[in-house]
């Protein structure tokens, strides 16, 4: 799990819409919000090292 | 001007909650779970909506994208907050008015949803020729550029506490950083 993904695909993401690229900025949005979607997965569903 | 100014004031306020995160990192030396790294994440796909609305004009797509980024990012706060949730579990990190980070986020994300409501009912009442596309204005511009730098910030600061990996679940030091060192 690469944490420094979705700030990477997102700060590619605002530079794409700061230079006029809508389309493009939209898809690396798309991205960034798969990358978020798939890590939380991870966390959701992987077994816990605590003690309740 | 009226729709314009509330996604500036959107962005504004995301750059607010991005600058907190990172005063409680560096300066009280808290640094973020990974969790807490996926919220900041959920913060800045809600960031890169405002920043598309300002850059290209509202639209019916973007409003999509900061309410899908708003409920993704309450989700995962409150995937945090039942981790703390039974009885004698002091919770993650500093607490603030009584309440810890992941529940403050919970309740922005929550309130972010209601703004993007509200947006859209003041939207449906101005007159289409003045949802017209302008060039940002150099407020919008300032406000759209300290948001990219803060997005950069978060980049560099996950990468000198996780490297190309994943964060330890209660992390207590930059470990690529202390690698290299």
């Amino acid at each position: 799990m690469v944490m420094v993904l979705p700030f990477a695909v997102g700060l590619l993401s605002v530079l794409l819409a700061a230079a006029g690229q809508r389309a493009a900025a939209i898809w690396a949005w798309v991205a960034t919000m798969v990358v978020l979607l798939a890590w939380l997965k991870v966390h959701a569903t992987t077994a816990l090292s605590i003690s309740l | 001007m009226l729709v314009r100014l509330q996604n500036l004031l959107g962005l504004l306020g995301v750059c607010l909650v991005l600058v907190a995160a990172f005063y409680l990192q560096l300066a009280q030396g808290e640094l973020p779970c990974p969790l807490c790294l996926l919220q900041r994440g959920c913060f800045v796909a809600l960031g890169i909506a405002f920043v598309l609305n300002l850059q290209f004009g509202s639209s019916p797509v973007h409003y999509g994208l900061m309410l899908v980024s708003a409920m993704v990012g309450a989700a995962t706060s409150l995937r945090q907050i039942l981790l703390h949730i039974a009885p004698g579990d002091r919770g993650y990190g500093s607490s603030f008015l009584g309440l810890h980070l992941y529940s403050w986020a919970f309740v922005a994300f929550s309130l972010a949803i209601l703004y993007v409501a509200l947006m859209l009912i003041v939207e449906a009442r101005v007159d289409a020729a003045r949802r017209r596309i302008d060039i940002p204005n150099l407020a919008e511009r300032l406000c759209i550029w300290l948001f990219a730098l803060l997005v950069a910030a978060n980049l560099a600061s996950t990468f000198l506490e996780c490297g190309l990996g994943a964060c330890p679940d209660n992390p207590t030091a930059y470990d690529w950083l202390n690698s290299r060192l």
